[in-house]
């Protein structure tokens, strides 16, 4: 190293914070530390519940200065209770900002996450919905295996029944969830050219009760991974309702579908079809839109407008 | 004997409805309601000597949180109610989204986001059922209560400026797209400077300033572009411009033949029928035979 060099690599040691933390973000996803937070989560909520249920019941027994210590332990449980709830509501206020983050700045997203994720004890909902956005993060930044990891993850935790017989998918702020964590696993599979997990993932969304707009992008999902999978006779089945759903969708995803579906008919000899939506899609994309999404149908020959 | 059939209201009709269930603020008692029941039920609990009847005091709190839970169960409902309305003006049935929002909006009047998305689709509906004067006084309803900086209050703006060319209101309008104009570059590429731009072009149909129209013209796909097939209207206006122009230019025939490639776009997009419903100057062209080669040339 010069002279000159040192002097300027001392310089900028100088100038910057050598003492700053970095900031921190989440680590790379463990399915095995999910399970301990759920654990720890769950037993501190059960364990306030069997407290104040045992204080109630204790409490007939206790007379004089007693009963005091007695109502005195439920108020603090209570309290205790309170604070619970108040850091649960807090993390639960922050989903909307961390949901927009991810969408605008990930690396933000990223550090609320991780300190969003360090509460003790998160209702069991928050967490999982807390570990969804991270599923969507991972997304947004091409790590696709990730990203289906922690769908399945989480997917799982939903299904597996709660105690008092409940089911934590019931509710239709859980199922919305649960539609998202589909369409996102969907969507990572396809990209890691996994067409089997991605037609387990399409196969749940059937099965899942979903707003207009989740049964687009499943439909969009589904002709992307038919027509990959060779199915083109299958992508055109329904044409005019696709076709239909297609228009009600943003003018990219719009574009995109009309790219795949044109692969399809071209592929399946119906040339007029072909042209109609290869034509179509030339108004609906820029050239630049039309090469990534025809590059996204690998190995499929492309429609004859595009070439 | 059949139901009544819901006609679409008139800008007097929804000056009424919008009064009548305006957005109210939720009574500020409910809010502490709550509170008090849970401190008082907690006072009780430290001085009241009741022995096993103590019990008893928690019976309001359950009663709290059963009523916490119809409001929840409410608010639930209301939310798929304005969902649905949202979802039929995507599948662009306006007739019976009109309806549903019609109906659902005195249940809204304390929910401002709900609210505001049902009239923000009661515009649209109206818009799209050319009832243009009942659309620009929901849209004056919602930009008179939304921060004027908020990117859809922009958009809201452009659609009332295309309700009031479609009255003849052409100097509020112009007035209108100016101001939209300072905001086109920080939207530029956007649905809404998309939107601004289909609204000038409607503002030069309606002036008969087709060669302003027609000169701008090299830009226009990659401009109404994020409209999606929404487009296809901007190029039917394009289209009827070139039309009226090939009747007075000297250039004839490249005029005409502009006219036909932008009409065969517009109509690659939507329907004739749908161009001429929504834009009645363009049925002059509704009857053109379409030939893609035409529009590939």
């Amino acid at each position: 190293m010069t002279r000159d060099a040192d002097a300027t690599h001392r310089e900028s040691n100088d100038t910057a914070p050598s003492d700053a933390a970095p900031t921190p973000v989440c680590p790379p996803f463990d399915p095995r530390a999910l399970a301990r937070r759920l654990a720890i989560d769950g037993a501190v909520h059960w364990g306030l519940l069997i407290l104040v249920v045992m204080i109630i019941a204790l409490g007939r027994f206790m007379t004089g200065p007693t009963a005091i210590v007695g109502d005195s332990l439920v108020v603090g449980v209570i309290v205790g209770w309170i604070w619970l709830s108040s850091v649960g509501a807090r993390a639960a206020q922050q989903l909307p900002i961390i949901a927009r983050a991810v969408e605008i700045d990930p690396a933000v997203a990223d550090t609320q996450l991780a300190a969003a994720m360090r509460r003790p004890a998160l209702p069991r909902s928050v967490r999982l919905m807390l570990y969804a956005h991270l599923a969507g993060l991972r997304h947004h930044q091409d790590r696709s295996a990730e990203s289906a990891a922690i769908c399945q993850a989480v997917l799982s935790r939903m299904n597996r029944p709660m105690l008092l017989g409940g089911r934590l998918g019931r509710g239709s702020v859980n199922v919305h969830m649960r539609v998202q964590l589909l369409l996102l696993l969907a969507e990572s599979q396809l990209n890691l050219n996994n067409l089997a997990g991605a037609h387990l993932a399409i196969a749940q969304l059937h099965q899942t009760p979903r707003t207009l707009v989740q049964t687009m992008q499943m439909t969009a999902l589904q002709t992307q991974y038919e027509v990959s999978a060779g199915y083109f006779q299958l992508a055109l089945n329904h044409i005019e309702q696709k076709i239909r759903l297609a228009e009600a969708m943003p003018w990219p995803q719009c574009g995109a579908m009309h790219v795949m579906l044109a692969a399809a008919a071209h592929q399946a000899k119906r040339p007029d079809l072909a042209d109609w939506l290869s034509r179509r899609a030339k108004l609906l994309c820029t050239a630049d839109q039309l090469k990534t999404f025809s590059m996204r149908l690998v190995g499929v020959e492309s429609c004859p407008a595009e070439g | 004997m059949p139901p009544p059939i819901f006609e679409p209201p008139t800008a007097e009709q929804m000056q009424a409805h919008l009064s009548a269930h305006a957005l109210r603020a939720p009574s500020r008692w409910l809010g502490f309601l709550p509170l008090m029941l849970g401190l008082g039920v907690l006072t009780m609990l430290f001085f009241a000597d009741l022995g096993a009847a103590a019990l008893l005091l928690w019976a309001p709190l359950l009663g709290l949180m059963i009523y916490a839970n119809a409001r929840a169960y409410r608010l639930q409902q209301l939310q798929q109610r304005t969902l649905r309305i949202q979802e039929l003006v995507l599948l662009c049935d306006y007739p019976q989204s009109l309806q549903l929002a019609w109906r659902t909006l005195p249940s809204l009047a304390t929910s401002a986001a709900l609210h505001h998305q049902a009239v923000a689709c009661t515009a649209q509906c109206l818009t799209s059922l050319r009832q243009p004067g009942a659309a620009i006084v929901a849209y004056d309803y919602l930009l008179d209560r939304l921060p004027l900086d908020e990117p859809v209050a922009y958009e809201l703006r452009a659609h009332r400026a295309m309700a009031q060319l479609a009255t003849d209101r052409l100097t509020d309008a112009d007035q209108a797209i100016r101001q939209l104009r300072h905001a086109h570059d920080r939207f530029k590429g956007a649905t809404l400077a998309a939107w601004r731009r289909m609204a000038q072009l409607f503002q030069q149909v309606r002036t008969h300033h087709d060669a302003d129209a027609v000169a701008e013209s090299d830009t226009l796909l990659d401009e109404l572009r994020p409209l999606g097939v929404e487009a296809g209207y901007g190029y039917g206006l394009l289209a009827y411009c070139y039309h009226r122009s090939a009747q007075h230019d000297e250039d004839q025939p490249r005029a005409s033949v502009q006219a036909r490639v932008w009409w065969s776009r517009a109509a690659l997009l939507l329907s004739p029928q749908t161009l001429a419903y929504r834009y009645p100057e363009l049925e002059a062209m509704s009857d053109w035979p379409l030939d893609p080669r035409i529009e590939k040339s």
